[in-house]
């Protein structure tokens, strides 16, 4: 049901893009009154008549492209009988009037479409990217408490310790982008799911520490890299309480 | 042999704001918009300059003064674009005065800037400021919540992040640029080259290039007539494949394109063609599988809609399948991509809601407790958004006070032939007394710019395509209804401000979502930003100016203090050069195709209905699917297909990656990858247009 929803979207949408696109162009079949008086948004009928068009002359024959009335010209009785003469079907116009939209019906049609496609599809649930997630049945609890974990340990690590700074900065910035690709992106993979679950706002809520929690270790990463560690010290501290604020958030939330 | 560091001392105390820092971000910024203007009026697009920004910086920084780290890169390339992208908006917009009456927009009769010039540039610069003031309060929502992916910020920050992230991380980033730069050598080298003189040495590079070592591939040769009575069959076949007319068949693949849909015998109204571009290659892996969404608009556009529109006969006669494309694009495609942008965002903006009350209320949060926020204060905010609506004020208010000539109806203005006799009409808000409707137009304009900044920030979030050119487009349009169809240079004003405004936010978020990646502290990229945006604006300007001198010569022989001043009295052509458009180096397409957007209105000739089934249909998308559907549908749908396509070549190429090799693979070593295509592009284009720009220079 959910693929039938989906085609369902797909084909409406095509047809409604069809149908508006008709919606300033108007058919010669219309009574000439119903015509009259409008102004052509496009070029019509052409300077050379069409049954000679069937086999061009060698080189270029300007009149075949020149057309028979410019853009701008109001459309009289004259107008119309040449066109008909010249088998043209169509007209685009500057003037848009809902009883000459041919497409209008199609249109409508379209759009109950989407609508019925729409709840058929319903139990799909995309990201405002487009992705479904493939995480499934996630709980973040963990996660966050492994980061909290990892940055403790990091912060006592690279406390008073005797190593040299090429290798305590070697160290924390492999750790650190272990966090990065390992827990922090799992996290980040994992927000269609949790919004879904908790309700945007929630998931609104959560962010204001988990993200910058996630910030402050990627600067933590970034002085590392520089060398400036007693930074990247700092700011892994700074992690640890929005890491802690975030456990917390997740409690109350359930 | 020094011992070694034994303790967790840092070595070098981390720097960020530093004087360096900005002072070269200034001056790189400077360098960049210069540059990318002149680029951008001859091509018709822009390049952010992010990412050549960093890379300069770490040249500069790291390189030569031996100092510059990650986080301090990271602002010298905030400064840097900040003060480089307002380009985009003037370049869009403010040309189109040039094309239709450009004596009085440029120069007195002394030689000196008229007001006109100096009130184009305050705008510019008010609309920059308020660009950024508005979508700042915009950063949790969109980077902390919505996580919008923003692929060149990405690629910028795989830049910073090179220097710890291993030597074989930065050999991949480095292939990338590499690649991308050769690559778009073949691209945009012609360029230059064209623009050199006939018996120049680097001249004969073309030809030997072309005729030695030809790469490209013609199209498939109609068959040779074997007598008279053949002819005609050769003449027409031979017409099918050579729509440039130099009777021989086009190229399959050319400087800039892979027609594989010439090479397949496909129709010639179903365009399929890849555009080579390394940027839209990048961009589409860096976006990955969301970008699909992209692709789909694209073949919704110019797959379904257009060769059926063909097929049933809905294009005039004269039309050949060949030009279905462009037609169409202005005939449907623009307006209904555009109102389905506009449905989609307004979605968009509903579904979001809870988010952004969440990001406004962790700023106010963080405002009252007045310590510590990462954020900028609402308060400074409010101030520079006020001081900006002030200085658009007073430039419109001044412009209609001081300067009340009109610009006369384009159409005896000598603008492209008009087939409709200019209808003047008065604006919605005519009948207001001047002061009050200049104000109002100002606070509307406010409240446009923060819609249309979210918009194009939503945009180049999800995507990397930034709609600016269709949002001019419909800026301009909004400002004409509001104040008449004869108010062109006040429409213009404002809508150039308005469009200053909305590159300068998507930018912005651009550049704080790579401080995200690499933790810059919000509050000082944004105070950078916020405080030096408005210089780039003057410089565009001045730049513009140049160019349009340096035109002026070069096609008249005139100099230009020599111009006399038009007056609204006369109409009468002075004998001048050209200073932009066809005849000129600078072509300046898009202020032409808003030129022509321009006579479009006064003629009365504006597609509402098309809007409004746009909007419709974004709208519907957003409630059938997800609430940025319609954005991104609609997006593609006027834009050039065969960069669409590129682009979606790079998201299948992620997708088929992440499935080979793993998500991570993907992330970690694709994305450094993709990040050098961006860059690579970005970087050779610069190079070349300066080049171009001082060889012009010198010959005129």
């Amino acid at each position: 049901m959910r693929t039938f929803g989906f085609w369902l979207i797909c084909l409406s949408a095509a047809a409604g893009v069809l149908a508006a696109a008709s919606a300033y162009l108007v058919s010669l079949s219309l009574p000439d009154e119903q015509l009259e008086g409008l102004t052509l948004a496009a070029p019509a009928g052409t300077q050379a008549a069409l049954e000679d068009s069937e086999d061009p002359p060698a080189g270029d024959d300007l009149s075949q492209r020149e057309p028979l009335y410019e853009v701008g010209t109001k459309v009289d009785a004259a107008m119309l009988q040449a066109l008909r003469d010249q088998s043209v079907e169509n007209l685009r116009v500057k003037e848009f009037a809902w009883e000459r939209w041919r497409g209008k019906w199609w249109f409508i049609l379209a759009a109950v479409g989407m609508l019925v496609g729409a709840r058929l599809g319903k139990s799909r649930s995309p990201t405002s990217a487009g992705r479904v997630q493939a995480v499934s049945g996630y709980d973040p609890r963990p996660d966050v408490e492994s980061l909290e974990n990892t940055v403790r340990e990091l912060l006592a690590k690279t406390e008073g310790s005797a190593e040299s700074i090429a290798s305590l900065k070697q160290y924390l910035l492999d750790r650190l982008h272990e966090l990065q690709s390992g827990e922090l992106a799992r996290l980040a993979d994992a927000r269609g799911e949790l919004i879904e679950r908790m309700g945007l706002s929630a998931y609104a809520q959560l962010t204001e520490s988990l993200a910058p929690a996630e910030r402050h270790i990627n600067r933590a990463w970034s002085t590392a890299a520089d060398g400036a560690l007693e930074e990247s010290r700092a700011s892994l501290q700074q992690a640890l309480s929005e890491l802690a604020a975030t456990r917390e958030r997740l409690a109350s939330l359930g | 042999m020094a011992s070694p560091q034994t303790s967790a001392q840092p070595a070098t105390a981390s720097r960020e704001t530093t004087w360096p820092a900005i002072i070269f971000g200034i001056l790189i910024g400077a360098l960049m918009n210069a540059s990318i203007t002149y680029a951008g009026l001859k091509i018709g697009f822009t390049i952010g300059g992010s990412a050549v920004g960093a890379i300069l910086g770490f040249g500069i920084l790291r390189g030569l003064l031996r100092q510059g780290h990650i986080l301090e890169i990271n602002i010298c390339q905030t400064v840097a674009s900040a003060v480089n992208i307002p380009n985009s908006g003037v370049i869009f917009t403010v040309p189109v005065l040039l094309l239709i009456d450009h004596e009085r927009f440029a120069f007195t009769q002394d030689g000196a800037p008229t007001p006109l010039f100096w009130m184009l540039t305050l705008a510019c610069s008010a609309g920059a400021i308020l660009g950024c003031a508005f979508i700042i309060p915009l950063r949790k929502q969109m980077i902390d919540i919505e996580r919008l992916r923003f692929p060149t910020g990405v690629a910028v920050a795989a830049i910073l992040k090179s220097p710890g992230a291993g030597i074989r991380k930065t050999y991949v980033l480095l292939a990338g640029i590499l690649l991308g730069m050769v690559v778009y050598l073949p691209v945009a080298l012609p360029e230059i080259i064209k623009n050199l003189p006939e018996k120049s040495t680097f001249r004969k590079l073309e030809t030997v290039a072309y005729e030695r070592f030809d790469w490209r591939l013609p199209g498939p040769q109609p068959a040779a007539p074997n007598n008279p009575d053949d002819a005609a069959r050769y003449a027409r076949e031979l017409q099918d494949v050579d729509h440039d007319g130099d009777d021989e068949p086009d190229l399959i693949l050319s400087n800039d394109l892979l027609d594989v849909g010439r090479w397949w015998g496909l129709p010639d109204e179903i365009p399929l063609a890849f555009a080579i571009a390394p940027f839209a290659l990048g961009a589409g892996y860096v976006t990955g599988r969301a970008g699909l969404f992209v692709l789909a608009g694209g073949v919704l556009a110019y797959f379904v809609l257009n060769p059926v529109a063909f097929a049933w006969g809905w294009f005039p006669v004269t039309v050949e399948a060949s030009e279905v494309a462009n037609v169409s694009r202005s005939a449907f495609n623009r307006p209904l991509g555009i109102g389905m942008l506009l449905g989609g965002a307004l979605i968009g903006m509903l579904a979001s809601l809870p988010s952004v009350r969440a990001a406004f209320a962790g700023l106010g949060k963080a405002s009252k407790s007045g310590r510590g926020s990462d954020e900028l204060g609402i308060g400074v905010l409010v101030l520079a958004a006020l001081l900006a609506i002030a200085g658009l004020y007073f430039a419109a208010d001044y412009l209609e006070t001081h300067d009340t000539s009109n610009v006369p109806p384009a159409a005896e203005a000598g603008g492209e032939a008009v087939d409709a006799e200019p209808a003047e009409s008065d604006g919605w808000l005519s009948a207001l007394p001047s002061h009050w409707r200049n104000l109002l137009i100002a606070l509307i304009g406010a409240a446009w710019i923060w819609f249309g900044g979210i918009i194009i920030a939503q945009c180049t979030g999800m995507t990397d395509w930034s709609p600016i050119s269709g949002m001019a487009l419909l800026t301009i349009v909004l400002v004409m209804l509001l104040t008449g169809t004869q108010n062109v240079t006040g429409s213009v004003l404002i809508g150039a401000a308005m469009c200053v405004a909305i590159t300068c936010a998507a930018d912005m978020m651009q550049d704080l979502k790579t401080g995200y990646m690499v933790g810059a502290i919000p509050k000082r990229q944004q105070s950078m930003e916020l405080l030096l945006t408005g210089l780039g604006p003057p410089i565009t300007m001045a730049t513009l100016i140049l160019i349009a001198a340096t035109n002026m010569r070069a096609t008249s022989g005139e100099p230009v203090p020599e111009v006399e001043p038009r007056t609204a009295q006369t109409t009468e052509e002075v004998a001048t050069g050209k200073p932009m458009g066809p005849g000129t180096k600078t072509e300046a397409p898009q202020a032409q195709a808003l030129q022509a957007v321009i006579l479009g209105v006064q003629g009365g000739d504006i597609p509402y209905a098309l809007y409004g089934c746009g909007s419709v249909l974004g709208v519907l998308l957003g409630v059938a699917a997800f609430p940025s559907l319609g954005v991104l549908i609609g997006l593609s749908m006027y834009l050039p297909i065969a960069y669409i396509l590129t682009y979606g070549v790079g998201c299948l190429i992620n997708m088929f990656v992440s499935w080979w090799k793993g998500a991570r693979w993907s992330e970690e070593w694709g994305v450094p990858f993709g990040a050098g295509l961006i860059v690579g592009e970005a970087l050779l284009s610069l190079v070349l247009s300066g080049v171009d720009q001082i060889l012009s220079f010198l010959q005129a």
